[in-house]
């Protein structure tokens, strides 16, 4: 099932540039990527300190107090349709969102990478089984899994990073895996080997750090992926259950006020997954330039 | 090459065989079967006897799985619980209309992506580029449901010039006549899609700029516009026909927000609808479809990859 | 997606009973102006309801609500029970026969048909409903609506008078009006014999259903014939219709489109052309078409409160559709953690005074849902109704809540409570509960309707403030459904504790609200398996003694008794309907009578 975004391979691998110093300069002068660190710092603030300094109950519920416009009785953002204060909601769903979209983005990376880089290293039949297995996890519908799964365990924190996790990591895998492939005729590995090293040893001391830039450049669009799919769960009936949230359950929810002019229900969290998703994508944008060598000058 | 494709295709029964197993062990893992949920909570203890009787449940798990390999080897794909039809023809008539709106999106998708992307890759650093960049980046980051909300609010509310239902006619002929319609669903497609493909389009293009028989053929007095349409294009061509090729499942498995928020019964809906209300059948079919898909795109896009760039061919042999 | 599935509670149609129920506003929804004949109307189906039976004989999976509503319309119940005259009552225009005679103490039923005749000119006769009870008889099994000691099984014997009376023999004696309302008005249905008992297609046509052998082939033949939806309007069978409409098209996406049967001799003669059944994917994508104007007869969805004055401009009335219903959570009585808790009286009176119906039904609900205290329905006001039920046993109050808990020898540490004072004395928490017990309940709740959730969030932090926490897991209404079984506390599937799946109303009635279906131990859902002999003892002399006051001591007994949380009932629906279409009655027990319809001029 598509979700959002196609399962695709990511283009041809990216070098490691020399220094750290170089990389950190070119991944400064990349204007949008900087945007995008500053607004995800931004954001962090404001979703795990921003609430103590804003108290709100967003355990419990308020019907009298509900769909209050924003500005009344002290709510900066209006409340929701049970009485939540929407500032201090969009903060405590921005933990979730966030909470979940980086472990499990990061949890498909590790997954991916370590999957990969032995498959593509391997080679020859393991490496055939277990990119038949990637593709049988490409062929079952992300979807059926979440709900499947849904119907059978609580979709708690933990329980949708783990699901998210395990839906994401094929992507890595293939990356990594063509890298690997490449990496392991290389010189220094053969060297390494005829020496007597082992196969352990080549996987952790060469594979994977030469496909760092890869690997890092795809975590940053693992966890931008992550939080867009975490949004969609939500969206589908099937997020965290109440009282918390996270910013694609209050999307969702907003959405069915559409019509009743609503604003502050819909946009607050739409436009927080934006920012997020936005300045992920730009934050990887603009590592990749940062691994560049060969672009320079150009 | 005839024996990596026969190797390939090989593989790829297993797989599928192998995604079937899964998808039936996790149906039957819930307690008790579906009998409740699609005979409703006025079923008499009798009524769901018979039901569990009628189609297998009173059966051990394994001997459910062979009936259902029986009947799929005889190309029977089953009848839904629900929808008082074969499976195989409930996803016949749906499948052509999922991909009438998939494929309009797609096609729409690449024709803006790829020049785009490219136009990117050399306008770096610029203005220009960090503009679209972000404008790709927004269309990327909005969750679907919201955009298509925002479609039909803008396009039928506000300023009605378009209707809010994807066309209702049974054929493929009604489809294009009633072309109006069709409009906000396909545009709607083909916003998210741009954005997923022209992040990887302009990555591939950028690799390419580096390379160096883009050097060799600048130095040799090529035009920029030659260097760049010819060579940079043809090679960046790879990574796209990939892309393509893992694209096929999403071609047939259809975007279910869009049909849900358009009326538009295709595979999505189906399939959401079929989880729904607990028809197996029609569960097992779908993804039937969506893993064949998988492992056909994924051979295709190897094969076709092969075909293109010379250094992929090298890799296979 | 955010429209709930009612469809499932729906079983067969049926209809409400007897005098003494007035249904105030929404007798007739919409009356007067001239009528034009003529017409077709379009008509906008709940979310994913797919009519696809018109066999007058349900199987299992073939009971979704629209199937009965339809199937009324080409082939006439033997009783048919509505709102349409004002008060709900039977009614005789719909029906294929006279009102009933009960005689011999309730044994004896004298039913004399009214003059219908069937498409191919003959008349329909006494042999149409035997045949009817004659495949029903041999093929008990398979008929969706079976349930063990009701139908068939209570007819001792059938009896023809002439072609246009005949006398069902009962096994023992029943009340009156629910075996009219519930027994017959729910499922019996004159079928063409003379066209239709036949075992094969161009068979010839014989007595076969007089066989038990041969009643198996014509019923397997009739249901295989009934399997094939796309003939339905082409198929010779279904053309033999003695109701005021035929089919006309019958789609496999859902889409059915009735017309007017010139051949109908009845009463109840159709204004409209044609009536067309649109299937929609989502309450969403209606609601846009709604605006654009493309149905005649709609809804809309509950959140869109603020839309009902567009709605109206564009020329549409809105109307809420209240059904005949109850909405509830069942306790899991056999759950092996709880089942003790949920079993002291107290405990379940806490929860019940911590539902706080009137502001949830006002706030969440947005006035289209009423508070219901009981096991009948709270409106409109019927004789069945207890004073015990009407004022409210258990009004919302916190405090008393909490009190019942710390009075019973619980103690509230971090917002949950846990059982310091363990026994049967009447200051402690009762036989069965260990000590150190904490109140954490989950619930199984059905997901898609943002009032649901919004209504789970509510009783969630209610409880919490007396000490009970409530998880809260959101399902697709089937996997509710499917989690929710009647279970032994040993079976894997007594893992469930509190279950929702009213979104829509959890359980409609037929005519007659009595319970032993949901509230008697051997009701086949009773869920929660809740076993009180005293409740069984009222049920039973609900069903079978003329008593009047048996209903109310029933309901007054059960009301106290909470076998379940009582929840507030939302609407059927929230109605959009044209203007200048006229004559709808928004029946509580969910059924339409197209054929009353007309554009006003």
């Amino acid at each position: 099932m598509s979700l959002n975004a196609p399962v695709v391979a990511e283009a041809a691998p990216v070098r490691v540039a020399g220094s750290y110093r170089r990389m950190a300069s070119l991944f400064f002068a990349n204007r949008l990527a900087v945007t995008g660190l500053v607004i995800l710092a931004v954001l962090l603030l404001f979703c795990f300190l921003g609430p103590l300094i804003h108290h709100t109950d967003q355990t419990h519920t308020n019907l009298t107090g509900a769909t209050l416009a924003p500005g009344t009785q002290g709510h900066l953002l209006g409340t929701d349709d049970v009485g939540h204060d929407v500032l201090g909601r969009l903060m405590i769903g921005g933990q979730t969102s966030l909470e979940i979209g980086i472990a499990a983005g990061l949890l498909a990376t590790l997954i991916g990478t370590i999957w990969g880089a032995v498959s593509g290293y391997a080679g020859g039949w393991v490496d055939a089984v277990m990119m038949r297995v990637v593709d049988a996890g490409i062929a079952i519908p992300a979807l059926f899994l979440l709900l499947v799964t849904a119907t059978i365990l609580r979709p708690t924190v933990p329980v949708q990073i783990l699901i998210i996790g395990c839906v994401s990591w094929l992507v890595p895998a293939r990356l990594v895996r063509a890298e690997a492939l490449s990496l392991r005729s290389r010189d220094y590995v053969q060297a390494m080997k005829a020496m007597g090293g082992s196969h352990h040893r080549a996987v952790l001391r060469h594979i994977i750090p030469n496909a760092i830039g890869t690997v890092v450049v795809n975590a940053t669009f693992q966890v931008a992926d992550a939080i867009l799919l975490i949004a969609y769960v939500s969206f589908l009936g099937l997020g965290v259950p109440p009282p918390k949230t996270d910013w694609g359950g209050m999307l969702s929810k907003g959405i069915s006020y559409t019509y009743d002019g609503y604003w502050w229900l819909i946009f607050p969290a739409g436009i927080a997954i934006v920012l997020v998703v936005c300045a992920f994508n730009a934050i990887g944008d603009g590592l990749r330039d940062s691994f560049e060598v060969r672009l320079e000058g150009r | 090459m005839t024996r990596f494709l026969a190797k390939r295709f090989g593989q790829a029964v297993v797989v599928i065989f192998f995604v079937t197993v899964i998808v039936f062990l996790l149906l039957h893992s819930v307690p008790g079967g579906p009998a409740h949920g699609i005979l409703g909570p006025k079923a008499s203890p009798q009524a769901i006897a018979e039901f569990n009787r009628v189609h297998g449940f009173d059966k051990s798990l394994l001997q459910q799985y062979w009936a259902y390999l029986d009947e799929l080897f005889h190309g029977d794909l089953g009848q839904s619980y629900t929808l008082n039809q074969s499976v195989a023809s409930l996803i016949g008539q749906r499948i052509p209309k999922t991909l009438v709106l998939t494929g309009m999106s797609t096609l729409l998708a690449l024709v803006i992506a790829i020049p785009l992307g490219v136009w990117q890759a050399r306008r770096r650093k610029g203005l220009t580029d960090y503009a679209v960049t972000t404008v790709v980046f927004v269309g990327y980051a909005t969750p679907v449901f919201f955009l298509a909300l925002v479609l039909v609010i803008v396009f039928t509310q506000k300023l009605p010039i378009l209707p809010a239902q994807a066309p209702q006619t049974q054929s493929i002929a009604g489809l294009f006549a009633d072309s109006r319609a069709l409009i906000l669903p396909v545009l709607a497609g083909t916003f998210a899609t741009v954005a997923a493909f022209s992040r990887y389009m302009r990555s591939a293009v950028l690799d390419n700029l580096a390379e160096d028989y883009v050097r060799t053929a600048r130095a040799k007095g090529a035009s920029e516009r030659r260097v760049v349409w010819l060579h940079i294009m043809r090679n960046s061509l790879t990574p796209i026909i990939a892309m393509l090729g893992y694209y096929l499942p999403v071609l047939f498995s259809g975007a279910l927000v869009i049909e849900s928020v358009f009326n538009y019964p295709g595979m999505g809906l189906l399939f959401w609808n079929a989880a729904q209300t607990s028809d197996y059948p029609i569960l097992l079919g779908a993804v039937l479809v969506i893993a064949l898909a998988t492992v056909i795109g994924s051979l295709l896009a190897d094969v076709l990859q092969a075909f293109v760039d010379p250094r992929v061919r090298g890799a296979i042999k | 997606m955010k429209r709930p599935l009612a469809l499932a509670v729906f079983g067969a149609a049926v209809s409400l009973l007897a005098a003494g129920c007035s249904s105030g506003s929404q007798g007739s929804a919409t009356k007067g102006g001239t009528p034009q004949q003529g017409g077709s109307v379009t008509f906008a189906m709940p979310p994913n309801a797919t009519p696809n039976w018109i066999f007058p004989i349900g199987t299992p999976g073939h009971l979704a609500s629209f199937n009965g509503a339809i199937r009324q319309e080409v082939f006439v119940p033997l009783y048919s029970y509505d709102g349409s005259s004002g008060t709900v009552a039977l009614d005789e225009k719909a029906s294929a026969a006279k009102p009933p005679v009960y005689t011999n103490g309730g044994k004896t039923v004298d039913i004399k048909l009214n003059p219908l005749t069937w498409a191919n000119g003959q008349k329909v006769t006494s042999r149409d409903v035997e045949f009817w009870f004659n495949l029903v008889k041999a093929n008990k099994a398979q008929w969706g609506n079976y349930s063990a000691g009701d139908l068939p099984d209570n007819i001792a014997s059938f009896e023809t008078v002439s072609d246009s009376e005949f006398k069902l023999h009962l096994t023992k004696a029943y009340n009156p009006d629910w075996f009219t309302a519930n027994q017959l008005a729910s499922y019996v249905t004159p079928i063409p014999q003379s066209v239709w008992d036949v075992q094969s297609r161009g068979g010839k046509v014989g007595d076969y259903d007089r066989t038990t052998e041969g009643a198996k082939k014509v019923f397997k033949y009739l249901t295989g014939e009934a399997g094939k939806l796309s003939e339905y309007a082409s198929n010779p069978l279904w053309k033999v219709a003695d109701g005021p409409f035929t089919v006309k098209e019958f789609t496999t996406t859902g889409q059915v489109t009735l017309a007017k049967n010139p051949k109908y001799t009845g009463t109840d003669v159709a204004h409209l052309d044609t009536v067309t059944f649109k299937p929609f994917t989502s309450s969403d994508a209606e609601m846009n078409v709604l605006r654009s104007g493309g149905v005649d007869y709609g809804y809309l969805p509950p959140l869109a409160v603020a839309q009902q004055k567009t709605i109206e401009r564009n020329g549409y009335q809105v109307k809420p559709w209240n059904g005949w219903a109850i909405t509830y959570i069942p306790y899991n009585f056999n759950n092996p953690a709880m089942g003790a808790v949920f079993k002291q009286l107290y405990i379940r009176q806490a929860v019940q005074m911590s539902i706080d119906q009137t502001t949830i039904s006002r706030v969440i609900w947005h006035d289209k849902a009423a508070p219901g205290y009981g096991p009948v329905p709270q409106t409109p006001v019927s004789k069945f109704l207890s004073p015990v039920q009407q004022t409210n046993p258990y009004p919302f109050d916190l405090n008393k809540a909490k009190a019942l808990l710390t009075s019973h020898g619980w103690t509230i540490a971090n917002g949950v409570a846990s059982c310091a004072q363990p026994g049967s004395g009447a200051t402690q928490c009762g036989p069965g509960v260990k000590a150190g017990t904490q109140l954490k309940f989950t619930i199984n709740a059905q997901s898609g309707s943002t009032e649901t959730d919004n209504m789970m969030q509510e009783v969630q932090s209610s409880l919490s403030k007396i000490g009970i926490g409530l998880s809260i897991k959101a399902e697709p209404l089937n996997s509710v459904l499917d989690h929710t079984a009647q279970c032994k506390p040993d079976q894997s599937s007594c893992s469930w504790q509190l279950s929702f799946f009213g979104t829509a109303g959890s359980w409609y009635f037929p005519a007659y609200p009595s319970g032993e279906q949901i509230f008697s131990s051997t009701g086949g859902t009773n869920l929660g398996s809740y076993v009180d002999p005293a409740a069984d003892d009222l049920v039973k002399k609900s069903t079978s003694s003329s008593d009047p006051a048996a209903m109310q001591n029933y309901d007054a007994y059960v009301t106290k008794n909470l076998p379940v949380i009582w929840m507030p009932n939302p609407a059927y629906q929230v109605s959009a309907i044209r203007n200048n279409l006229r004559g709808v009655v928004q029946d509580p027990l969910a059924n339409i009578q197209p054929q009353r319809w007309y554009l006003a001029k």
